[in-house]
């Protein structure tokens, strides 16, 4: 059967397909409303975040603090709001950088093949086998993390699963015959990497991109969690909950929940959206055939 | 099928050559290098010097790590820091607790995740489906420390059924005989083998279902329940199976996060404690275990492939 | 009359992405016992959706309406166990891809026994057949059954798994056997034992069989009666000797006329030397130290010259072509281009070797770039040759699709909003870009439609004339080769047994693999394929 999808068509097909599931489409949801609560919220609900009030310390939710105040006497619903900012803005450049570098480096060794790719891909193997939390805890002794540095730094621990993924595909590719014509005809590598590869990768970097945001934000919490987050007065979900364990015996449950909460349906949401991009375009690779 | 096995171990040997160079190189970039972090920052430049001298730090960087290897290959892993022991003994003694534990929760876990898995995909996009694929991502996407922190609160302090924390002697008798104390860990560590297996199980599941095979074996007259039990079930089992060999360094991290929420004595705490101490002998111990352990783990998924595929077996001869 | 299946309006309707499609429509016939019906038409033509539709093995986005009675019993009334019951019992099939229709990880006595059991009212364990599957591998002429039943289908070749697939198909002796393209993905020699096996079984047990094909060689080898389905409806019926000797409609005759015949271009070619274009000398290829894949074989294609490469899967062909385009390095021998071999020579100069010639693919799906458009997919030789200008590209690519009968229209256009044949073509605009001097065409036509592949094979014919490059033919069908070429070469396990002039070797081979060969090759003609089969099988 033959379609008569133009590109821009296909192109809003997949989009039309990702609206019409319904996962994908309550991630959208989530992820603006979560968006909008992180980096507008503050402007509506204005809160001090940078000075301790001593005299507020620990109150549970009431008027005046929706969702009380913590240990330091911050407002706990301001403080989820700029947490989130940073826990967010590290997890989408991290997933950006990891998926990047991941990529250039899978497409590179699958299409080259022979003695580099074997090189390049024990190299990952190397990787996968170091505990990212160990680099990341050499690189905390370095280094003081700012937002900046723990997003690059997160994005660089984080490429391997990209660069697997990517040159399965690339060697995927590699054996369709509009390759094989082009090096029949004498045409350079580079231009079969950037012209052909990554192009007919890019849905399935598409779908990498959020589920590798969706693990940064994790890593992220970890990382903060193990007290190798952004230094203070910032914070993260992640160092907000990490504070929070200490007075969970107290029956301080609004130290813990909110956080958590935020990023169950953070993650949960790039999830969806990322099953709902992959049937998008599996469904467009189908009915390539 | 030996020239493959052992290109394999070539390949396996090469990679923990690697981890040890770059996790050496890593730990000597450290400012003032290991002398800092066991003398402390109030450390005059004399007392460094002194300290370099005698543990041979001042030596060409080749050297020390060529001494480094001559002593690995002796199973020396050099003395702790803080804890005035060798490196192996404290692997040694920690190591049995945590392949305890994380050893139940894999198997539970993937005991879960599979018939569920399979379930969703036969029941793929009905309400069932829809139902278990949510719930497996947000367990997904839950941090193993929250979901950790819900379930001391939950079943140790509101409904006190369950001690929050283990039991703290060196030995594993002592925890074995004391298995409440093993339960919430073992829920939150199978919640994350849970989530990440049923999902890949059930995509897997419907890769298979799609096969031209099973079309065969629907014309001949098989019951959906054989065609699921005999011949989608060990095709997918194939795929999970060199998934597994991988799992492994994400199955450490999870023991990490809950080793310390539990405060559970196995590697994970005994890293994290040396992370607090900068006890860098201590660091690169549980390190290279790990690598070692990831690395003869996706030989025996390999291995476990050649028995389960005997295309696998013919192929790679 | 007796008959196994009637089928009564039978109409079947995907719901898809795109809206509801109609596979199948008002179709009626029936198959009486002992009768080897045969159902051909093109790609589209719904003939594997009504083979489905028997024993409902379409699936859910199918709704299927009408009336399939088996035996006197409506199988699309049946639900549930009772439909599990009629499957592989009183119906069995066998489908076109030997390689995936069996479980990769179930050992072959296994699978067959389990066919057994189905229907078993006694089920026991599956090693208690035994001696069942035994008997069914030695009916189909597997040999050494016993090593056979504990092998795994990847140990056994494509014919020996279609045997596989017949004996787990028969060994619950069904009144019908319905084949779907039991042939398509098999060599001509073993494609010829496959039909003849059918034939036996026909002829022993009296099973009816209905038979999916669009191999109109094969429908002139073994039916009795045939049923055209174009689009999914039925444009004419009727018994086989009838159809080839005279059919009704236009579209029946246009689709006898468009398949090529072996031996039908009756005068030898004649072609002047002008000059080497491509040389093989001694060339050896081996796969990872394997066997060889290529044997010591030595070719030569002059300028403006068709040399056909015959041979069958695993013969080696598509290697040479590989060796031909740089894209496998020989072992020992040299490949010339115009005279020298690019492997050895600078590498500014193997460029320019390299922009002498084109290639065509087999596969229309993955021989264009899915992200180009059709301009960008033929301008992309002239670019790696940094050849003209922006403006001049686009006159030579409108020049192209004129030449390849497309128009220029289509240059904004998606390979995926082209037909497969469509696609052929603008593949061959991108080989004949650079205006080559070679061009090496490996299965060009294979996966196309038999009237899509005589326009093309028409296409390349008149083009061949204008632009006279010399050409390495790559093809698995002797009657292809035949229209198409000068010389031919045929390949047998990485060796060419014999080479010469078309009407030399396909009219009067000289080596016994090239006559199998030839006698194996079905022809769309009743009569003759019947002395064909006499003169294969009194000479086997």
């Amino acid at each position: 059967m033959t379609t008569t999808e133009t590109p821009e068509r296909a192109r809003s097909g997949v989009l039309r397909r990702l609206i019409r599931h319904r996962l994908a489409l309550t991630g959208l949801v989530i992820l603006v409303l979560m968006l909008l609560f992180s980096f507008l919220g503050p402007l509506i609900y204005g809160t001090d975040q940078v000075h301790t009030d001593l005299g507020a310390v620990r109150l549970p939710p009431g008027p005046g603090h929706p969702l009380g105040t913590d240990e330091l006497g911050h407002d706990v619903l301001g403080r989820l709001m700029v947490a989130g900012r940073v826990s967010l803005i590290i997890g989408v450049i991290a997933g950006l950088i990891g998926t990047a570098i991941g990529a250039v480096w899978g497409a590179v060794a699958g299409y080259s093949g022979g003695w580099l790719d074997l090189v390049l891909m024990r190299i990952v193997d190397t990787g996968v086998a170091i505990p990212a939390l160990f680099l990341l805890l050499v690189a905390a002794t370095l280094v003081t993390p700012s937002v900046g540095i723990l997003a690059v730094l997160i994005g660089v621990v984080s490429w391997l699963v990209p660069a697997r993924l990517m040159r399965a595909e690339t060697v995927t590719i590699a054996e369709r015959e509009y390759i094989k014509a082009l090096r029949a005809i004498g045409g350079s590598r580079t231009r079969a990497v950037f012209r052909h590869i990554i192009p007919n990768a890019i849905g399935t970097v598409m779908v990498n991109v959020t589920f590798q945001i969706a693990d940064a934000i994790l890593l992220v919490a970890y990382v903060s969690f193990l007290g190798l987050g952004v230094a203070p007065p910032q914070t993260d979900w992640g160092a907000m909950l990490s504070k929070g364990i200490t007075y969970t015996y107290d029956g301080a449950w609004w130290l813990i929940v909110p956080p958590g909460i935020a990023i169950i349906l953070v993650v949960a949401a790039f999830n969806f959206i990322g099953d709902g991009l992959r049937d998008a375009f599996e469904v467009r690779k189908r009915a390539a055939q | 099928m030996l020239r493959y096995l052992t290109r394999r171990l070539v390949f396996a040997i090469l990679v923990v050559f690697l981890v040890t160079v770059l996790t050496f190189v890593l730990l000597h970039l450290l400012p003032g290098g290991p002398a800092r972090g066991i003398l402390g920052m109030e450390a005059t430049p004399d007392q460094i010097a002194r300290f370099n001298q005698e543990k041979g730090f001042d030596q060409p960087l080749y050297t020390q790590y060529w001494d480094y290897l001559v002593r690995l290959l002796h199973g020396d892993l050099g003395d702790s820091y803080t804890k005035n022991e060798p490196v192996s003994a404290l692997l040694a003694q920690r190591l049995p607790k945590t392949l305890l534990l994380t050893v139940i929760y894999t198997l539970i876990g993937i005991i879960i995740a599979l018939p569920a898995g399979i379930w969703q995909a036969v029941r793929r996009n009905r309400a069932a489906d829809h139902i278990l694929t949510t719930l497996s991502f947000l367990l997904y996407a839950t941090p193993v420390f929250f979901l950790s922190l819900l379930l001391i609160i939950l079943f140790s302090q509101v409904l006190p059924w369950f001690p929050a924390q283990a039991a703290q002697d060196e030995s594993l008798g002592s925890v074995l005989a004391d298995p409440g104390s093993l339960v919430l860990p073992i829920v939150a560590g199978a919640a994350a083998v849970v989530a990440a297996f049923s999902r890949y199980m059930r995509s897997s599941t419907l890769d298979n279902l799609a096969q031209d095979y099973v079309r065969t074996a629907r014309a001949k007259g098989t019951s959906e329940r054989r065609i699921i039990l005999r011949h989608v079930f060990r095709n997918s089992l194939t795929s999970v199976v060199s998934m597994l060999g991988y799992y492994i360094p994400v199955i450490f991290g999870g023991a990490l996060v809950i080793e310390s929420m539990f405060n559970y004595p196995g590697i994970g705490l005994l890293f994290w404690s040396a992370a607090q101490e900068q006890d860098y002998p201590v660091l690169l111990g549980v390190v290279l275990l790990i690598a070692v352990a990831t690395v003869v783990g996706s030989l025996l998924a390999d291995l476990a492939q050649l028995f389960i595929d005997p295309r696998v077996r013919t192929a790679k001869r | 009359m007796n008959d196994v299946l009637r089928v009564r309006d039978l109409g079947v309707r995907f719901d898809t992405e795109a809206g509801e499609v109609t596979a199948l429509d008002g179709l009626s016939f029936s198959l009486g016992e002992r009768e080897i019906l045969a159902v051909v038409g093109e790609s589209g033509s719904g003939k594997s959706t009504m083979a489905m539709s028997v024993l409902r093995l379409l699936g859910g986005a199918a709704t299927v309406s009408g009336s399939v009675e088996l035996e006197g019993e409506d199988v699309l009334a049946l639900r549930g166990e009772e439909l599990r019951r009629v499957r592989g019992k009183r119906a069995a099939m066998i489908f076109q891809e030997p390689m995936t229709a069996l479980n990769p990880l179930q050992r072959i006595g296994a699978q067959i026994a389990e066919a057994l059991r189905n229907h078993d009212p006694e089920p026991e364990r599956l090693t208690q057949y035994r001696d069942r599957v035994r008997e069914l591998l030695e009916r189909v002429e597997i040999d050494d059954p016993d090593r056979r039943m504990r092998q795994y289908p990847h140990q056994l070749s494509g014919g020996q798994r279609q045997r596989v697939l017949i004996a787990m198909a028969i060994g619950c002796e069904p009144r019908l056997l319905i084949a779907d393209e039991p042939t398509t993905a098999l060599d001509v020699t073993v494609q010829a034992g496959i039909l003849d096996l059918l034939r036996r079984i026909r002829d022993e047990s009296g099973t009816a069989i209905l038979l999916i094909t669009h191999n109109m060689g094969v429908v002139a080898d073994i039916a009795d009666r045939i049923l055209v389905l174009r689009a999914g409806k039925l444009v004419e019926q009727a018994n086989s000797a009838q159809l080839f000797a005279a059919p009704e409609q236009e579209y029946t005759r246009e689709l006898l006329e468009a398949v090529p015949l072996l031996g039908g271009r009756a005068e030898p070619s004649t072609v002047d030397d002008n000059g080497p274009a491509l040389e093989l000398e001694r060339v050896t290829v081996r796969y990872g130290g394997g066997v060889k894949a290529v044997d010591e074989v030595s070719l030569r294609v002059g300028r403006g010259e068709l040399l056909g490469l015959v041979g069958e899967s695993g013969s080696g062909k598509s290697t040479i072509g590989g060796c031909a385009l740089g894209l496998v390095r020989p072992e020992s021998g040299a490949v010339r281009l115009f005279g020298t071999d690019p492997n050895r020579a600078k590498r500014r100069e193997a460029l320019e070797l390299r922009r002498r010639i084109g290639v065509v693919f087999q596969d229309p799906g993955s021989s264009l770039d899915p992200r180009m458009t059709i301009g960008q997919c033929i301008a992309e030789p002239l670019l790696v040759h940094r050849e003209g200008t922006k403006s001049g590209r686009a006159k030579r690519i409108a020049e192209l699709l004129d030449a390849v009968e497309l128009g220029a229209g289509v240059a904004d256009r998606f390979p995926h909003e082209l037909s497969g044949g469509q696609r052929q073509r603008v593949s061959l605009a991108r080989a004949l870009v650079l205006g080559p001097d070679l061009l090496i065409a490996d299965e060009p036509t294979s996966a196309l439609d038999v009237s899509v592949q005589a326009t093309v094979l028409a296409l390349l014919a008149r083009l061949h004339q204008e632009l006279f490059f010399g050409c390495l033919f790559i093809s698995h069908d002797l009657a292809v080769v035949d229209n198409v070429c000068d010389r031919v070469a045929v390949l047998n396990r990485g060796r060419v047994v014999e080479q010469g002039e078309r009407t030399e070797v396909l009219g009067h081979p000289s080596e016994d693999y090239t006559r199998r060969l030839v006698l194996a090759s079905p022809v769309p003609d009743p009569v003759a394929q019947a002395e064909r089969r006499r003169a294969r099988t009194g000479e086997a």
